[in-house]
């Protein structure tokens, strides 16, 4: 188990410093932040003092050694547009991130346990065909139409919700439900497949010749044996969670790593998009191992094939 | 339309003037009832991006500060556009336009205790202009001259500019002054100022909040304490007022305005316009130029689709701005005519069948995507051959700034300019002079008249850029206005506002009444 | 949706070790399933309107008429194609979603496509060959998987200008890393199996062991996942028109569509209704046939599958 930690530790830290590599290049391609920052009448002066205050003045490489230099003490250095260390802009966005995208991916999977459990018992029958085409149709709405047709619905018409906010716990519904779309049919699927494969299974198969009811069965037997395909799918959702929450930062104003990525692109603010990218990266990297660790704890002969990697 | 455009002025004006007088009851009610809790939320757009009091320049940074939480020496008055005393009594300037002196008000204190007086205004006015800091305000736009600081005694302070300035109490209006404990050597995210709120909780991606300032000098607002908080999209901050979980929202989309009178518009000053390129072909030749503007036909686009948020609009800056010349028409809607101009050029040889780039950028005012898309298909229709290509605002201000590479392919860029100091010099040194950053005319005619109108003030300096005004409008045809902008704002009932000219960089919570 | 992880191999394998199906067989099974023949007919008539119709109706659906703005839908008053009402700027709707389709679908297509081309060949290779050339592969693969699609998406359409094939290559190498791992875990199983031993034995090379081995042992599984990610392109296009960095007019897709009606949620409800429900029913139906598909072609699980159809017959 710990050489497979370890392993797992370095590769991840080589992807890591790859992506930030990337990133650096990549922000670097969309122009440069002097535009934005100096008045629209500002001369060659000030935009030349602007870029050297800034250390935009630099050969790239030597800014680009800066950088490293200064990512491996994890100074990232100060955001253009706030004035202050750019790594923690990006911490302080993970919180809200880290609580929907949980709160959201567990209601999620408890949906997708539900009904995909639902659909492999009834498999090609109605029950199977109503969850499917339903899990589906949800996935298939475009997150930003759903969240602005949320607001009119529940809050303007009904007046059941706050339009937006994050400050209350009814505002957490519909960037919840937002975030949930995309998740809900996917898991399902997953739910669905490793249910048909686990009930058809030999010992699910003899607990039910010993007279074990269906509900009882998939609960106690099939769940476990299902369970190492959801978690991965769920762990994967995880990661892609953080892209997500863009939408849902730009219509219901929900602070998160998604807005903080979006505004620092909008504002060439390089240093925030370099450790916005970075900590999303340690998270997903985090989520990775995690996803591996339950993996081992439910299946055993995953740690016998640790050293072949993944 | 000029008659259209005066007489919303007019309305505008008599509306104001009359909330004025109703404002001062309400606020005479007020005092009598203490102890209610009036706590008013705001719903505006964008977040800050600067609580220094040296940044006040970025509108989403003043909308909050100025006037609330900061004050300057002087301040422009919303109703009649005049620059009036506020921190300072009185002013006088030399002979040569190059000293000034103001007697500051007594009685004062900033936030933090500290006594307003001359040394601290000196040191509040060097941290802005004379430091390294990076402030948003005292650019080369709001001083083009060095200014140098001189305390006189407790109450006078004397500022020397290097050149003759006609209007240097009107740049005083960009000085937002701290407290002398505010660092120098720094930015901060704690503005300590005079006026009558300070800054309360911040928590940032979410709200501001203000409470009121026991110490004010002037008479407290009604308002008991003031939570801001941002919404990117428009009709989110709408549909907040309609749930009530904002008591204004400001600014909200003419689809969004509703007719129960608790919509209301108000000017900034904003003209929207576009730019060709004089010095590239074919938009050198002025009948390609001219075609631009017969092309569009403002009435119908204006109408239909900015409904509430735009007048059609013939002049480059806002009738309250010196240059604006009193009864001039524009060339008017006439395709017929567009397209014989562009006939003619092109049979002497100009290559009007150049593909042009129409640029935008989506942000530029509220639904100017459809009108952008609009004009574009004003211009194919005449014979333009016409690429739209909406820009992030980056990318746009590249094409808007000089430099202008000659391999650059000739482009029409859309510019939303306000301009609401109520002087043309923050409008025509930099879109008409040649040596203006955003620039595209060569006319030495011009340009004269503009380096004379900047030494001169009052009605002389009106005149001569009046003068420049006709020169560009009937023989250059550079700057193609289309519209007279108007915003709107939504209030929640029981909420009294009127908005005016200033409202988008200086919403004063002094001007908000409670009905309720 | 996105299936791209081990998870997607524990519940896509099960194709990997069918052979090929033959086509009338799958024909057959098609015409008795009202979900999947649906969704096939749907998409095939999209098809269709795609190919035949933007050139006759493009001119009509671009020309603007601000006196018919926002022009409600379900009256003929102003002739046939403003039966789905106008647009903000008076352009019949139904033509615009007709040139839409074009778009959209060229969109999906390609970038799915290419993705799935490049990383189904480098999975291979990657799972194929393994050890270093694996391990350099993979972590590619995690690289791009981190960076925000967004980042890339401005970067590109920033540097390059914004247009129908920008936005293809976005798309496109954002989801590269989807095919590449299906693939690579595939080929990681199969290089075991006895078949590749088998060709090896008789000397086969590595590449055409991986050509007439591998290739077509993986490809259905690629197939279903290139189905699901139709709709999965469908929607990020879409939500990069919302936040403004889409395509540019007078090109239009759906997402565009729904993405420039946002104004006019709440007084003109049809402006982005009718595009957001093309989009919902476009991606469910690759979404159904892909699934449709999997089941089909597993034996496991196709026994049952046309297990109904086939006792209907008995009874005959």
């Amino acid at each position: 188990m710990w050489i497979f930690l370890r392993r797992r530790l370095l590769t991840s830290a080589i992807s890591l410093v790859g992506v930030i590599i990337v990133v650096f290049f990549l922000a670097r391609l969309t122009g440069s932040p002097a535009n934005l920052y100096l008045p629209e009448s500002a001369t060659q002066e000030q935009i030349d003092e602007f870029n050297r205050l800034n250390g935009l003045d630099q050969p790239l490489l030597v800014q680009f050694w800066n950088f490293l230099v200064g990512a491996v003490r994890l100074d990232f250095g100060d955001s253009i547009w706030q004035r202050r260390p750019a790594l923690d802009v990006a911490l302080a966005a993970m919180p809200p991130t880290l609580t929907l995208a949980g709160i959201a991916l567990g209601l999620s999977l408890v949906i997708a346990i539900i009904a995909g459990s639902i659909a492999a018992v009834y498999r090609f029958r109605f029950p199977d065909r109503a969850i499917s085409v339903t899990t589906l149709t949800i996935s298939s709405i475009p997150d930003f139409w759903f969240a602005l047709v949320g607001i009119l619905v529940f809050a303007v018409q009904l007046r059941l919700l706050p339009t937006s906010g994050y400050s209350t716990a009814s505002a957490w519904i519909l960037p919840t439900a937002t975030v949930m779309l995309a998740p809900i049919g996917v898991l399902t699927q997953v739910v669905r497949g490793a249910m048909i494969d686990a009930l058809g299974a030999g010992y699910v198969q003899n607990a039910r010749a010993r007279g074990f009811g269906t509900a009882r069965l998939v609960a106690r037997h099939a769940l476990r044996n299902a369970s190492l395909p959801i978690v991965s799918v769920a762990g994967d959702r995880a990661a892609g969670m953080v892209n997500g929450s863009i939408i849902v930062g730009s219509v219901f104003a929900f602070p998160g790593i998604g807005t903080v990525i979006l505004g620092a692109v909008l504002n060439r603010d390089f240093a925030v998009i370099q450790a916005s990218v970075f900590v999303v990266g340690v998270g997903v990297i985090l989520v990775n191992i995690a996803v591996d660790a339950i993996y081992a704890l439910i299946d055993p002969r995953v740690r016998v094939g640790a050293g072949k990697g993944k | 339309m000029n008659d259209r455009i005066r007489r919303f002025a007019l309305a505008a004006l008599a509306v104001t003037s009359a909330t004025a007088l109703l404002a001062g009851c309400a606020g005479g009610d007020a005092s009598g009832s203490e102890a209610q809790d009036r706590s008013l939320r705001i719903v505006l757009a964008t977040e800050p991006v600067s609580l220094d009091p040296c940044d006040t320049q970025d509108a989403a940074n003043a909308q909050i500060l100025r006037a609330n939480v900061l004050e300057s020496l002087t301040r422009i008055d919303a109703q009649t556009g005049e620059v009036v005393p506020l921190l300072a009594e009185e002013w006088e300037a030399s002979d040569d336009n190059k000293t000034w002196t103001f007697t500051l008000k007594e009685g004062v204190t900033f936030h933090d205790g500290a006594v307003f007086d001359a040394e601290a205004a000196a040191t509040a006015v060097n941290r802005v202009l004379n430091t390294d800091i990076g402030c948003g305000n005292g650019t080369t736009d709001q001083f083009p001259y060095p200014v140098t600081t001189t305390v006189i005694d407790e109450n006078t302070l004397q500022l020397t500019s290097e050149q003759p300035d006609g209007i240097f109490p009107l740049r005083m209006t960009y000085i937002d002054l701290a407290s002398p404990n505010t660092p120098t050597d720094a930015k901060t995210d704690d503005p300590i100022g005079t006026g009558p709120f300070e800054l309360g909780e911040v928590v940032s991606g979410e709200s501001i909040t203000l409470t009121p300032f026991a110490d004010y000098w002037g008479e407290a607002p009604e308002a008991t304490e003031v939570t801001y908080l941002y919404r990117t999209e428009p009709t989110v901050r709408a549909s907040m007022i309609t749930t009530g979980e904002a008591d204004l929202a400001v600014p909200i989309s003419a689809a969004d305005a509703t007719d129960d009178g608790l919509t209301k518009e108000y000017s900034d000053n904003r003209v929207f316009f576009l730019r060709t390129q004089t010095n590239k072909p074919p938009f050198n030749d002025p009948r390609v130029r001219e075609a631009v503007h017969y092309a569009i036909d403002r009435e119908t686009i204006v109408g239909a689709l900015m409904e509430r948020s735009g007048l059609p609009y013939d002049q480059l800056v806002a009738p309250t701005v010196n240059a604006y010349l009193e009864g001039y028409e524009g060339p008017g809607f006439d395709p017929d005519k567009a397209t014989e101009l562009l006939d003619e050029a092109a049979a002497d040889g100009v290559a009007v069948d150049t593909t042009i780039e129409l640029v935008t950028r989506p942000d530029l005012f509220p639904g100017s995507d459809e009108v952008m898309q609009s004009i574009a298909q004003n211009l194919t229709d005449v014979g333009f051959s016409v690429q739209l290509r909406s820009l992030d605002t980056d990318a746009w201000l590249q094409l808007l700034r000089k430099p202008f590479p000659p391999e650059q392919v000739p482009n029409i860029i859309a510019i939303s300019h306000d301009n609401i100091s109520g002087d043309a010099s923050f409008t025509f040194p930099k879109y008409v002079a040649s040596t203006g950053t955003n620039s595209t005319l060569e006319n030495s005619e011009i340009d004269a008249l503009i380096a004379e109108a900047e030494t001169k003030s009052g009605d002389e300096r009106a005149e001569l850029y009046q003068e420049a005004s006709k020169l560009l409008y009937d023989e250059e045809f550079t700057l193609v206005p289309i519209a007279l902008q108007t915003k709107l704002l939504r209030l929640a009932p029981g909420i009294d506002y009127e908005p005016n000219g200033l409202t988008g960089v200086e919403l004063r919570i002094s001007d908000i009444t409670f009905t309720g | 949706m996105a299936i791209d992880s081990k998870g997607a191999r524990a519940v896509l394998l099960p194709d990997a070790t069918v052979s090929r199906t033959g086509a009338r067989l799958t024909l057959h099974r098609l015409l008795h399933s009202p979900s999947a023949l649906i969704s096939s007919g749907w998409l095939t008539l999209l098809v269709l309107v795609a190919v035949i119709l933007p050139p006759l109706v493009e001119t009509a659906a671009n020309r603007q008429d601000l006196s018919l703005r926002l022009l409600p839908p379900f009256s003929l008053d102003n002739g046939p194609m403003f039966i789905l009402g106008a647009d903000g700027l008076g352009r019949p709707e139904l033509l615009q979603l007709i040139v839409g389709t074009r778009t959209s679908l060229l969109v999906a297509a390609s970038a799915v496509a290419i993705a799935a081309v490049i990383g189904f060949a480098i999975g291979l290779i990657s799972g194929y060959f393994g050890g270093w050339v694996d391990e350099v592969l993979m972590r590619i693969a995690d690289i791009m998987h981190t960076i925000p699609s967004l980042l890339l998406a401005l970067a590109v359409l920033y540097v390059l200008q914004p247009s129908i094939a920008n936005l293809i290559i976005v798309l496109a190498i954002t989801r590269i890393p989807v095919y590449l791992r299906v693939a690579r875990a595939q080929a990681l199983e199969l290089r075991e199996r006895v078949f590749v031993e088998s060709s090896r034995a008789v000397g086969a090379g590595d590449w055409r062991i991986l050509r007439t081995d591998l290739a077509p042992m993986v490809l259905p599984t690629i197939r279903t996942v290139a189905m699901l990610e139709v709709a999965s392109v469908l929607l990020a296009a879409a939500g990069l028109s919302f936040l403004g960095i889409g395509l540019q007019r007078p090109d239009v897709d759906w997402g565009m569509m729904v993405a420039d009606g946002r104004p006019y949620l709440a007084t003109a409800w049809w402006v982005t209704v009718f595009p957001g429900l093309v989009i919902v029913l476009t991606a469910l139906a690759a979404n159904l046939l892909s699934n449709w598909l999997r089941a089909a072609e597993d034996p496991s699980q196709a026994a049952r599958f046309i297990r109904r159809p086939r006792m209907r017959k008995a009874a005959r």
